[in-house]
């Protein structure tokens, strides 16, 4: 099917070009830099790659439908844009910028008007342009209906992500925020330090933790005590302390950033806190 | 009909060859050790998801491939040659 597919792809490339008004040859070069691209092997010679196969397939034929709509105004062309944008969803995501790929080309239309267009305003048809957007207002009605259905129905990925968010600063830098309560950990109720240090903690919590600047001084007092539990599971005796590691003279310069409302986050770790060790 | 029909004997030429080829990489996943896909029920294939079979969701949706796999091993007895063709 992968190759039957991308046969037609190829001709509804050069049909597109026709209909947009270029010449036979322009039209041919155009089906045939489509239908040798490297770039489309992977999707045509691979059973798995056919889900890109299928969104350029419908893709190419709702455009296609939307110059047939703007032509001659048939709702039949109107339902099948819609068809072809559903049939697009239902083979890969990124068929999400349809609506707007339909926009683009309303555009287009708009102020270049193709062959469809020009014959609709010889025949005394109604305006082109008001209605050239009608199939990007359609393609945007199903993408949002797909993305209800999806919501709803489709399976949840059982894959957790790792982290939320990650931090866009190194993590050997750390990271600075502006915190509410001015009160710092002592180096005894620190648990990294209490667990005798982590390297794991840095590879696996440390990097759940980088960038959330929740779990911390400011969130609530059972989240750090799980974040504190989490750290000392995953730590292995024995090693070497993640906040002394990375308790560094900038860390004790900064010690008396609390005063002006500062605060420093163990840049390895899945809680805000200056150990100890900064005082 | 020439700007349509050079472009597609030109596709179809040159991917010819892949005709002949067999399953590889997630081919094997989705299509040859996907249970659900041989034996399990039309809505409930449809409604898994995508790469389930690889041992993780990813979310991902999409039906109507799903649907192209099953009615090409159908047809096929699930030769590889029909899903490249």
């Amino acid at each position: 099917v992968n190759v039957l597919v991308h046969t037609a792809s190829a001709a509804l490339v050069a049909r597109l070009a026709l209909a947009r008004g270029l010449g036979v040859r322009t039209a041919m070069a155009a089906g045939l830099v489509f239908a040798t691209a490297p770039a489309l092997a992977e999707s045509v010679a691979w059973v798995a790659g056919r889900t890109d196969a299928f969104l350029v397939l419908a893709t190419l034929v709702a455009l296609l439908a939307a110059g047939r709509w703007r032509m001659s105004g048939s709702r039949t062309a109107l339902a099948a844009v819609g068809a072809c944008v559903a049939c697009a969803l239902l083979a890969k995501e990124t068929a999400l910028i349809l609506p707007l790929v339909l926009a683009a080309d309303a555009a287009d239309a708009a102020h270049a008007p193709d062959a469809a267009a020009a014959q609709a305003r010889s025949t005394g048809a109604r305006s082109p342009r008001s209605r050239a957007s009608a199939p990007a207002w359609v393609a945007l009605v199903v993408v949002l209906a797909w993305a209800g259905v999806h919501r709803c129905s489709s399976p949840r990925p059982r894959i957790r992500p790792r982290s939320r968010r990650r931090s866009v600063l190194p993590r050997w830098c750390g990271r600075i925020w502006r915190g509410s309560r001015p009160g710092l950990r002592t180096r005894r109720s620190c648990p990294l330090v209490r667990a005798g240090g982590t390297g794991g903690v840095g590879g696996m919590a440390g990097s759940r933790g980088d960038g959330d600047p929740v779990v911390g001084a400011r969130a609530a007092p059972n989240a750090r005590r799980t974040a504190d539990r989490a750290v000392v599971r995953a730590a292995p005796a024995g090693g070497r302390g993640v906040a002394d590691r990375s308790g560094c003279s900038i860390r004790r310069a900064l010690a008396g950033l609390p005063a002006v409302g500062w605060r420093w986050r163990c840049p390895r770790s899945r809680f805000a806190f200056p150990c100890a060790h900064v005082r | 009909v020439l700007a349509l029909v050079v472009p597609a004997l030109a596709a179809l030429l040159l991917y010819a060859r892949s005709i002949g080829f067999t399953f590889v990489w997630d081919d094997l996943d989705l299509v040859v050790r996907n249970t659900a896909l041989h034996e399990g029920g039309w809505a409930k294939l449809l409604l898994r998801d995508f790469w389930e079979s690889t041992g993780g969701g990813t979310g991902m949706w999409r039906p109507l491939v799903t649907l192209s796999f099953r009615v090409d091993g159908v047809l096929s007895q699930w030769q590889p040659w029909a899903f490249h063709a």
